[in-house]
């Protein structure tokens, strides 16, 4: 008797032990296969590109020497980059357009996000307005900032010379960041402002409210409530904008004053960042190697800023206390 | 402020002079944003109506009103429907695919457990951290070495690859999804596959809708791609009409002419933005970058 209950009984545990190994077996199989395609674009289009691309970087591949003269170089290119003024210059450019853009960018953002947030009528008309610039092709942005910023007859000439200011400035030649940067400002705000209006809507009413009752000024609850219960979305901005900041090509170039020559263009001297040179040296003058070099380098320091910029999160970021959560 | 009577239900507050002037200077605030924001649009289509020979100068609103510089950027120097052709034909090719690989993906990492999701997931994030640069050298001189280059095949490649944004958008969308249908799929014995297709692509309208348009604008209005990879005849309308309106000595023809092509080429994401944008924004604010 007692044997053929444990029997059962044990017959029971393990088929409901391989139902539930085959239940995982069949969950593995399906994860895996809804990201399959995902997955084989991920090892063919991002990890061999960038084994192959390190491995380029160590070499003197000039696009056309792949069967004759290629040769390793080891560390030649990295050593060719830090003895590169144009390098550092270039560098230094990037970093300090970086330093402007990426917190103009969230303030301009944050702020066209607040005031669609405050009650007002039509908000959607004017969501819709803000994020026009954000579908201009970059192409077009380009022309029309150009137009916008020409030296004789552009809009801003015209506005700052009504206004008792130079109507000939050369903005396009004398002043290209001033230019570059305004264009950015226009063109991602749209974006932006709609993932921090996001972030808005899901701060609690109820936190707005207690400190309406308690009295608090405007000021101290966007310092107090608004703010704090942001940080996660701004710290995801911060990131994001900055990568973008970083990389920032097709944008200089087409602002060139003369963009007959494609990516060949070339942008005034405070406009050739960082990028713009690198994907130049490349496809431009067929520097492979050399440009894989210069590329690493700025992708190591991207990313240990990325890396710095997250770890700082923990002494700003508000990540939530569970009583919050759980409502 | 504090000694007003202001309770939670309180919504409806006087309109005290304060508040109007509060008001009014709120709409007034905004009111002169919208002209900064939709003002430079206006400035090009103001140019392209302008007199060919002049750039951008003369009054304001040009007069007479020039609007066959059009025509002239439309089959003057090149056949602009050729490219627009083209550009439609990619922008398909890249859309599908990218948006519907993300779904799979972003469908596989909210409803399926196995080993390895959270990696892999950190992986998706990842690769949205690194440049394009560095990815792009190796796969141009693959492109170049399996003759792909100026051809449409790279976009088809990376659309199948999907993109980190759109994964994370489906990802957070059918993690919130209700899973009673789901189940009742499940007992009736659907796989998994016709479980996706059948239960939640077809409504998943809001956010394919959103990803559709934010892909499809971004790829239409993409210039550095297909400046890297195409030329001639094969190319779109963002590199040819960077560098396409030139002269045959080499130089560029008028301003008004090359705004005018310029404008053509933004119209049509224009209208589809305007047709799509409660589809947009309810996808972005209200599903995808929540929780």
């Amino acid at each position: 008797m007692a044997t053929a209950q444990d029997s059962v009984a044990a017959a029971t545990v393990g088929s409901t032990r391989r139902r539930r190994a085959s239940f995982r077996r069949r969950e593995t199989l399906a994860f895996y296969g809804f990201i399959s395609p995902w997955l084989l674009g991920f090892v063919l289009l991002s990890i061999l590109p960038l084994v192959l691309g390190f491995a380029i970087s160590l070499t003197n591949f000039n696009g056309f020497n792949l069967h004759t003269s290629l040769r390793f170089v080891g560390t030649a290119n990295y050593a060719r980059a830090f003895h590169d003024q144009l390098f550092w210059q270039s560098l230094q450019r990037t970093g300090t357009f970086v330093l402007i853009v990426v917190p103009a960018t969230l303030a301009v953002q944050l702020g066209l996000a607040m005031l669609l947030n405050s009650r007002i009528k039509l908000q959607g008309v004017w969501r819709t307005l803000f994020y026009i610039p954000a579908v201009v092709p970059i192409v077009a942005t380009a022309y029309i900032w150009k137009a916008l910023t020409a030296q004789d007859g552009g809009l801003v000439n015209r506005v700052v010379g009504a206004v008792g200011g130079s109507s000939s400035t050369d903005w396009l030649v004398g002043h290209p960041t001033v230019t570059l940067l305004a264009l950015m400002l226009w063109g991602t705000a749209g974006i932006g402002m709609l993932i921090f209006l996001a972030g808005l809507q899901s701060i609690p009413e109820e936190l707005y409210e207690a400190a309406r009752i308690d009295g608090a000024s405007r000021f101290a609850v966007f310092r107090e409530v608004t703010l704090p219960l942001l940080t996660p979305v701004i710290m995801f901005q911060l990131i994001w904008s900055l990568i973008r900041a970083a990389q920032v090509v097709a944008e200089p170039i087409l602002l060139s004053p003369n963009t007959t020559a494609g990516l060949a263009s070339s942008p005034p001297e405070p406009n050739q960042l960082f990028n713009v040179q690198a994907l130049q040296t490349i496809f431009v003058y067929g520097d492979y190697g050399y440009g894989a070099a210069m590329i690493w380098i700025f992708v190591v320091v991207l990313l240990a800023v990325t890396a710095a910029l997250y770890f700082s999160g923990r002494f700003w970021v508000y990540y939530g206390s569970e009583q919050y959560k759980n409502d | 402020m504090t000694s007003f009577r202001r309770n939670a239900e309180q919504r409806r507050k006087p309109w005290t002079f304060r508040r109007i002037a509060g008001r009014g200077l709120l709409y007034g605030v905004l009111l002169a944003l919208v002209v900064v924001f939709v003002l430079p649009l206006g400035w090009g289509i103001l140019a392209w109506l302008r007199d060919k020979n002049q750039g951008v100068v003369g009054p304001v609103i040009p007069s007479p009103i020039h609007w066959e510089n059009y025509r002239f950027a439309w089959s003057g120097i090149f056949p602009f429907a050729h490219y627009l052709k083209n550009t439609i034909f990619l922008s398909i090719v890249y859309t599908v695919p990218v948006v519907l690989t993300s779904a799979l993906a972003g469908y596989g990492f909210a409803r399926h457990r196995a080993k390895g999701r959270n990696v892999l997931f950190m992986f998706v994030l990842a690769t949205s951290l690194v440049p394009f640069v560095i990815t792009f050298i190796p796969q141009f001189v693959i492109f170049a070495h399996v003759h792909l280059v100026n051809t449409y095949w790279p976009w088809l490649l990376w659309g199948l690859g999907g993109v980190p944004f759109l994964i994370f958008l489906f990802r957070q969308f059918y993690a919130n999804f209700p899973s009673e249908l789901h189940d009742a799929a499940a007992m009736d014995g659907c796989g998994n596959l016709r479980i996706f297709l059948r239960i939640y692509l077809p409504n998943s309208g809001g956010v394919l809708a959103a990803g559709s348009i934010i892909m499809f604008t971004w790829v239409w209005g993409d210039y550095i791609f297909p400046a890297l990879l195409l030329y001639d005849q094969q190319t779109t309308l963002g590199p040819k009409i960077a560098s396409g309106y030139v002269n045959p000595g080499g130089t560029f023809v008028f301003v008004p002419i090359t705004i005018a092509g310029a404008m053509l080429f933004t119209v049509p994401v224009l209208l589809l933005f305007f047709a799509m944008q409660k589809k947009l924004a309810r996808g972005i604010v209200t599903t995808g970058l929540k929780g």
